[in-house]
């Protein structure tokens, strides 16, 4: 299965303005908890990591069990202090992974 | 006038079904399986009340989807994790977000719950201190209700 993710990135912030990234990736979390119409369990397939860098530095590090919904939304907020890549990775128990890259712009304040 | 009755009868069904399956468990042991997660995580260490903020509806319909935002109180030093639990449902710990500056101790997703129950979330300092706080949130409609058969 490919995954595609819907990501707003900041492009450009002044220096210790506060950024937000949110991000909402399509896939199904499934449990493992759950059985089908003939009371078969349906196997466990869930995105197990997700991770952001910011100017070569890991930001952000998570780790996401089963309680997470399906299509998992995230968002949080970091100080923008240097120009640099950001590079969103989630990683799934299958083998999946998908990556998304931008660039913000600093300013001087 | 048949699928009349046919459909009352399968109401009261499992209506009585659900409450005898669900009330025991829901009653007994939660305490237990949230103890159980926090050993798991965290060894020995058991949080003290406070040092981080959860937000999130005290009443909610559908545990399938749960906003919810995670952050490290103000007055306190930036943690380096934050995670979430989940006492009644089938795994009680939900996430752990670790973070490191210049990200903010703080982050907004979506949870399921399978039930009512008190959502908690723990901050992790470097030293080791640990910070919780508990928020009572009351669930019309579980998520994926088939975990209660399997799991209570």
């Amino acid at each position: 299965m490919t995954l595609s993710a819907r990501v707003r990135l900041p492009q450009q912030a002044r220096s210790g303005e506060v950024v937000e990234i949110r991000t909402l990736v399509s896939h199904p979390m499934e449990t493992g908890f759950r059985v089908d119409s003939f009371g078969r369990r349906i196997p466990r397939r869930i995105l197990t990591r997700f991770s952001c860098r910011y100017a070569e530095r890991l930001i952000i590090d998570m780790e996401l069990r089963p309680g997470i919904s399906a299509n998992p939304y995230l968002a949080f907020r970091f100080v923008a202090d240097r120009s640099g890549e950001i590079e969103l990775r989630w990683q799934g128990d299958q083998g999946e992974e998908l990556v998304e890259r931008g660039h913000l712009e600093v300013t001087p304040a | 006038m048949t699928a009349f009755l046919r459909r009352r009868s399968l109401l009261q069904g499992l209506a009585g079904g659900a409450f005898v399956l669900v009330a025991p468990r829901a009653l007994a042991d939660l305490g237990s399986r949230l103890d159980a997660a926090l050993a798991e995580r965290f060894g020995e260490r058991r949080p003290e009340q406070g040092g981080v903020e959860l937000e999130l509806s005290r009443l909610v319909e559908n545990g399938n989807s749960v906003a919810v935002t995670v952050r490290a109180s103000p007055d306190e030093p930036t943690p380096a994790a934050l995670h979430l639990f989940m006492p009644r449902n089938p795994e009680p710990w939900g996430t752990s977000f670790q973070v490191a500056p210049p990200a903010l101790a703080e982050f907004s997703t979506r949870i399921r719950l399978a039930g009512t129950q008190d959502v908690m979330a723990v901050a992790e300092w470097a030293d080791g201190r640990l910070g919780a706080t508990a928020v009572s949130v009351m669930v019309t409609l579980g998520a994926c209700a088939d975990d209660l058969y399997l799991e209570f």
